[in-house]
């Protein structure tokens, strides 16, 4: 045989392998709404960037007849391809290949392209869309997802992990994205839960559909275990593509630069918050009027919204921004927001991404609920994430700072490595109307008009203690600033803080309240 | 056991400031419905619904406790819960 007829031969096998399932598995694909495992992974590489692993794998099953099925490629694409030019591994479950269920030669191909990105210092991004665990091939299966979480946690904190779910991802395969950095999900394609409505159904008698259990809306504004929702697929994969373009590759590496752009004109910070603290507006216009081009990219938006956090940039630079957001819940620190903050934060240290914090909170949210959910567990998680990362980490305190979430909210305490206040600042213990009923409860009830009296302590308290000066005056606010100051402060604290290094106790790893 | 979205209840205990939809009103998701002033705020409660103002349980200077249902909104048959 020449070497022709033997390239010949080469396409015919990979012609057939290529199908997945077969063209009527492919159409099913198509009926449901989604693309096909290949269509998807071309669609996020960068044009001929993608070159395909392990594209000739076999299944080794031989109980129940499963030694005369062919399954190609065993139901998982694997490979290496770029995003933006950045190189990323990546793996894509084939649904239409016996509905993307996972045996063990499927498990050892999404395992060894994870070895390979952790090897290479690069990002993974997982493409699930899985019927669970193949049950022909047993305790196999079950083998195949510990080995994947076992490497999830490894490479977490040294690459970048990306889960996106285009499919089912039900039972144990649900633990895969949930130890990585970001979820994408689609609506109406993606569905996540431990147990199925079938089962719920058998065991607690609840009925429920599979959209309302774990849809892709459910864990976008419910339970908090997506980042990002798109209306569909194509939107998604911008958005991968747009995340990508924030993060660096590696933990060793910084995001890469693009040109600095100015924030867009109609942005302008000082109309934006009003001056009467009870007003509410959105923090994430004073975001957009810090950064370069106006351009926020949120994270997480519906989901704990009163805790806003997401990637910008600064002189072209990726930079974390957490904010509290007056516009929802008053803006006030609860057992959700602390858990969106905190797990930003880890990642943002982890990924060597400066952090901005904008404060603007009347404190943690009183209630039996919030007590009884753990408040004080969860609440800890922002304290440790903040006094942990060793990141630049910049403040601006734009109005209210009360109480605990004035610690909590990257206070000079926890080793903010710059805090600016506006004039308008208020950090105090407590509000004045809380704080005066207090130290003045004897002259109030004492009063012959207790409200008269009331009303004038708290005007005495809020005129002496509402401001940012008594901070300023012990030094743990650098500067009172003008709102209009802020970008220009900010940038000038990224530039000083380049070569930020500081020196931490030996240990093993720490142990925060999760 | 879904959420009942077209149900707006008071996230804390506060006082009704204002008060901007009457009953039979059709709102759009995102429309403001009251002012209820709590954590030293003015909190703008929106619409989370496309519908129509079923009940309004609240007037302008009440004080309203936790949970308390404050706007039920209904749906037209042709509306869908967007």
């Amino acid at each position: 045989m020449g070497l022709k007829r033997k390239i010949l031969e080469l396409h015919k096998k990979r012609e057939a392998v290529l199908k997945g399932g077969g063209d009527k598995a492919i159409e099913k694909q198509a009926a449901m709404g989604k693309m096909t495992a290949r269509e998807r992974i071309i669609s996020l590489c960068d044009p001929d960037s993608f070159h395909e692993y392990d594209l000739f794998v076999e299944h080794e099953a031989r109980d129940f007849d499963m030694d005369k099925k062919v399954l190609h490629g065993d139901g998982v694409i694997i490979g290496t391809g770029t995003i933006h030019g950045a190189p990323v591994c990546l793996f894509a479950q084939d649904f239409t290949v016996a509905g993307g269920s996972l045996g063990m030669m499927h498990a050892r191909k999404i395992t060894k392209i994870m070895d390979h990105a952790l090897k290479m210092k690069v990002p993974l991004i997982g493409i699930n869309d899985s019927g669970g665990a193949r049950i022909q091939e047993g305790v196999n299966s079950l083998a195949g997802y510990g080995e994947i979480f076992f490497r999830n946690t490894l490479s977490s904190g040294v690459i970048p992990q990306i889960s996106v779910i285009l499919g089912p991802c039900a039972g144990g395969a649900v633990y895969s994205p949930a130890l990585t950095d970001f979820v994408f999900v689609v609506d109406k394609i993606s569905k996540m839960f431990i147990t199925g409505p079938e089962v719920i159904k058998t065991v607690l008698g609840e009925e429920i559909s599979m959209e309302d259990l774990g849809g892709a809306r459910v864990h976008s504004e419910i339970t908090g275990n997506a980042h990002f929702f798109a209306k569909s697929e194509a939107e998604c994969f911008n958005q991968i593509k747009k995340l990508v373009s924030f993060i660096p590759w590696n933990n060793m590496k910084k995001a890469a630069r693009v040109e600095p752009r100015e924030p867009k004109p109609e942005y302008k910070i000082s109309d934006i918050v009003p001056g009467d603290p009870r007003q509410p507006y959105d923090i994430r216009d004073v975001i957009k009027a810090i950064a370069d081009d106006s351009d926020f990219f949120e994270i997480q938006e519906m989901w704990a919204s009163n805790m806003v956090i997401g990637f910008g940039r600064m002189n072209g630079e990726t930079i974390g921004f957490v904010a509290n957001q007056p516009l929802v819940l008053a803006g006030v620190l609860d057992v959700d927001s602390s858990d969106k903050a905190a797990r930003f934060i880890r990642f943002c240290n982890a990924f060597n991404i400066p952090i901005i914090t904008l404060v603007d909170l009347p404190g943690y949210l009183p209630g039996i609920d919030q007590e009884h959910a753990g408040v004080i567990r969860h609440g800890a998680k922002v304290l440790y994430a903040y006094s942990e990362a060793t990141v630049a980490k910049m403040t601006v305190i734009l109005r209210k700072a009360y109480g605990g979430g004035y610690i909590a909210m990257s206070s000079r305490h926890l080793r903010a490595d710059f805090v600016f206040a506006w004039p308008t600042a208020e950090i105090a213990v407590m509000g004045p109307e809380g704080a005066a009923n207090i130290i003045f409860r004897k002259e109030i009830m004492e009063s012959k008009d207790p409200d008269k009296t009331r009303k004038q302590k708290v005007k005495e308290y809020k005129e002496k203690f509402a401001n940012p000066y008594v901070a300023a005056a012990r030094g743990y606010v650098d500067s009172v600033i003008e709102p209009e100051e802020t970008r220009k402060l900010l940038l000038h604290a990224i530039e000083v803080s380049g070569n930020k290094s500081v020196f931490l106790p030996n240990k093993k790893h720490g142990i925060p309240p999760f | 056991m879904k959420p009942e979205k077209n149900k707006v209840y008071s996230f804390i205990p506060g006082t009704i400031l204002k008060v901007f939809v009457k009953e039979g009103q059709c709102v759009r998701k995102g429309e403001d419905l009251l002012t209820l002033e709590a954590m030293k705020m003015q909190n703008l409660i929106k619409s989370p619904v496309e519908g129509i103002v079923k009940s309004l349980n609240v007037k302008e200077g009440v004080k309203v406790p936790k949970g308390k249902l404050m706007v039920e909104l209904g749906f037209n048959q042709d509306m869908e819960d967007t």
